[in-house]
């Protein structure tokens, strides 16, 4: 959106779009200053966003970008009820999503009675979302290696949870916590988290196979973007880099 | 000497938008420009290089959402209602800049160019620019492979192999229908690889998909080829890793070839920069402006005082760069080559829409790289080959036995771009709707008439609502309320048919409404989603 598209809206919407930017306007402020620093910061946010991108993703968003960034469309969006979907769908379901080696998500929902029954035990402290290390992807057949817990409220739906170790499997669960009782009330799909880096093999290689390192240096490992989260690139690798991949 | 291969491939691909309740529709022009700056330049490649028998093939993986929109009458006319503007605009502004040397001549070069897609689009392919695609696939100067229905990011669906399962039979049933064979290969959205997909891809055919690089070198084992081979899944399909050099050579706007001063400046366009009187025709809804094509300035630099875009300077500029590309793949293969078991192979997927559209001489650069590698195998220089993969595939074998790992060529290497505090919300919704799709079909295992229709429409907007588009487009801020609105409105979609059939009464009105604008995947079967 350029300063002379922003020159021409309300000052109700300019006034939204600071918002939306959080931008703190003087009371003071004219139309032509909100102007200003409405468009200072939409190049900020613009400029902020970009440099979060990887190249894949810049280009990707080039496909989209018929107008600057903001269009007018998004300061007023179509205030249409029909349009919203529930919150939430009135059943009792926990699932777990992997976003990466750090991270997973988990989205849950308690169904009304149930919960209301829950809450009745006299005993009933709070909720808790517990985090189960598993050695096995399956159910059936599987060991929990550890496990830790973060209190929810009665009203929260969703979390983003910071996963200690990588390489490992995870599930989690919702209980209810009534005294010295854990209530189970529902349980997530397992989830399988990757390393996030090298195979050990490569790391911790004692006998070095200088073809293969070199052919690993080689593969653009500087270059990936990719955060490690196990072992470092191996030093004998990154002087390969140096020599071999590094001679633009 | 040759010294290995490259890979190229590009992924075409837009999400499904088309709104006949509207005479026009802001988001439709996504794909009109991009069949003006990048499908149909490509084609006019393709053809230039088939008159001239100029070696070297690439891949094209075709998303269905694109195929089924580029075979659509209606935005077919919309197109050509799009590109009268354009060529009306053109006419106008070779008048407006005729006593301004440095203006006229990028001003005559769009109104050249606009003009010369509508003869092509029109008279040349007779608007179907698929089945010219389809005759290169057949002459087998591209290979082309398909990717997801509706383009979801697969880690987002990995517990749920109904859903992926139904993204890709129906993709290949789409493939099929206009190429006139099922794909070999997959396309994996945004390279969105989870452990497991491969047994799909095997079920039905598909032998090999590509992944990121530290998808295969993060595995369990070393990839002991590194990149430069594909590897072996333990069920046999196989996965080629993403070169990075390469593809930062490409995509990078700071140090890759597109950031050029030379080359033209994406953000500077009349639509921004004429008097609103002057281009109110031309933008949207007479007032909002928006980007027209027309754009007459060079990047120059990192200043805002640009100079005008020089066309022959630029082309000149893109040979130069193809050749810079073509060597650094002989050297990288000459270093490579002694070091592995196999013949190097280079895989370069780029988005296809990178090419034309924000890279203005992107396709200049490619067929500079085709006759430049054509000329060096004749001359027997030191050379590479460009194939296809399933023309490496005939000729390479013995590959690694490595299962690739979770990963995505998004920020980070995995899901973060389509699962963050503005998109979440998304998957509650969508999660669920495939949940009640498979009950439907197990409540309705046979139905016909309207119930059949309302659960086909139902199985169409449960695909619609999970395309990788919408939660990008969120996290992007670029049209923030249309995404959330289209994954809303096809959930609602979705839901209105779940509630009606339970409720006994579906209104064939609604129902035709919603078939008409929604019309992608004619074919679909809602008994997929009930298939183990």
């Amino acid at each position: 959106m350029t300063r002379e598209r922003l020159a021409g809206l309300s000052e109700e919407l300019l006034h939204k779009l600071a918002d939306k930017l959080d931008v703190d306007i003087p009371d003071d402020a004219e139309v032509g200053g909100l102007v200003d620093l409405v468009s200072d910061a939409l190049e900020e946010a613009r400029a902020d966003h970009n440099e979060s991108n990887n190249n894949a993703m810049r280009v990707e968003e080039r496909k989209y970008e018929l107008a600057r960034f903001f269009s007018e469309k998004d300061l007023t969006p179509v205030n249409d009820d029909e349009n919203d979907l529930p919150e939430r769908y009135n059943e009792t379901r926990m699932h777990l999503m992997v976003r990466d080696p750090a991270w997973a998500f988990c989205y849950w929902d308690v169904r009304d009675e149930q919960l209301v029954s829950v809450t009745a035990d006299p005993e009933f402290e709070e909720l808790i979302l517990r985090i189960v290390e598993m050695d096995s992807l399956s159910f059936d057949d599987h060991t929990v290696v550890d496990s830790f817990e973060i209190p929810v409220r009665l009203n929260d739906k969703s979390r983003y949870i910071n996963l200690p170790r990588q390489d490992t499997s995870y599930y989690t669960e919702l209980t209810a916590l009534c005294g010295d009782r854990h209530i189970s009330i529902c349980r997530s799909n397992p989830i399988s988290v990757p390393r996030g880096g090298l195979p050990d093999v490569v790391s911790h290689a004692n006998a070095v196979d200088d073809r293969k390192d070199r052919v690993l240096a080689l593969s653009g490992l500087e270059q990936l973007g990719v955060p490690r989260f196990g072992s470092e690139i191996p030093g004998r690798i990154i002087s390969l880099i140096d020599r071999y991949a590094g001679n633009e | 000497m040759k010294y290995g291969s490259v890979m190229l491939l590009l992924h075409a691909h837009l999400p499904f938008v088309r709104h006949p309740e509207h005479d026009s529709f802001l988001e439709e022009m996504w794909l009109f420009e991009a069949i003006s700056e990048t499908y149909l330049p490509i084609l006019g490649m393709l053809d230039r290089l088939e008159r001239d028998d100029v070696s070297g093939s690439f891949c094209m993986s075709f998303s269905p959402t694109l195929v089924s929109m580029l075979t659509d009458e209606l935005l077919q006319n919309r197109y050509i209602a799009h590109l009268d503007r354009l060529i009306e605009l053109g006419h106008k502004e070779r008048e407006r800049t005729m006593a301004d040397p440095e203006f006229a001549q990028p001003a005559a070069m769009y109104l050249d160019m606009y003009s010369r897609c509508r003869t092509a689009f029109v008279d040349t392919y007779d608007r179907d620019i698929i089945a010219r695609f389809r005759h290169h696939a057949e002459t087998g100067r591209i290979q082309a492979i398909t990717t997801l229905a509706s383009h979801p990011f697969a880690p987002m669906y990995q517990d749920s192999d109904a859903a992926i399962r139904v993204q890709i039979q129906v993709a290949i049933h789409e493939h099929a229908a206009v190429f006139g064979k099922r794909p070999r290969g997959f396309w994996l959205p945004e390279c969105g690889y989870y452990p497991g997909i491969e047994d799909l891809f095997d079920e039905f055919g598909i032998t090999f998909f590509f992944v990121a690089a530290h998808g295969l070198l993060f595995g369990e084992e070393p990839a002991e080829c590194g990149v430069y081979a594909p590897v072996q899944c333990s069920n046999g399909v196989l996965a080629f890793g993403r070169d990075m050099a390469s593809a930062n050579a490409v995509w990078s706007e700071s140090e890759g070839y597109p950031g050029d001063p030379e080359y033209r400046e994406f953000y500077r366009d009349i639509g921004h920069d004429l008097p609103i009187d002057y281009i109110a025709p031309y933008i949207h809804l007479q007032s909002e402006r928006i980007n027209t094509g027309y754009k007459y300035y060079a990047i120059t630099g990192k200043t805002d005082q640009k100079r005008p875009y020089l066309p022959a300077r630029a082309s000149e500029k893109a040979v130069s760069h193809a050749e810079n590309f073509l060597f650094k793949q002989v050297r990288q293969c000459r270093i490579v080559g002694p070091l592995i078991d196999n013949v190097p192979v280079i895989v370069c997927p780029y988005d296809a829409e990178l090419f034309g559209h924000w890279w203005f001489e992107g396709v200049q650069w490619l067929e500079a790289l085709f006759r430049r590698a054509h000329q060096a195998a004749i001359a027997d220089e030191d050379w590479v080959e460009f194939v296809t993969p399933q023309g490496y595939m005939q000729t390479h074998n013995g590959f690694q036995v490595l299962d690739p790992v979770l990963s995505s060529w998004g920020n980070k290497g995995y899901g973060e771009v389509w699962l963050d505090g503005s998109n979440d919300w998304v998957y509650r919704h969508t999660h669920k709707a495939v949940e009640r799709m498979i009950d439907l079909v197990k409540r309705y295992p046979n139905e016909t008439g309207l119930k059949q229709r309302a659960l086909n429409q139902a199985a169409r907007e449960v695909l619609l609502s999970q395309a990788s588009d919408w939660p990008f487009i969120i996290r992007s801020g670029t049209a923030v309320s249309y995404a959330e609105a289209r994954v809303k409105e096809h959930i609602r979609n979705f839901t209105h048919i779940y509630d009606s059939l339970s409720g006994g009464m579906i209104s064939t009105e609604w129902l035709t409404r919603v078939e008409r604008r929604n019309n992608c995947f004619a074919d679909i079967d809602y008994r997929l989603f009930g298939r183990p």
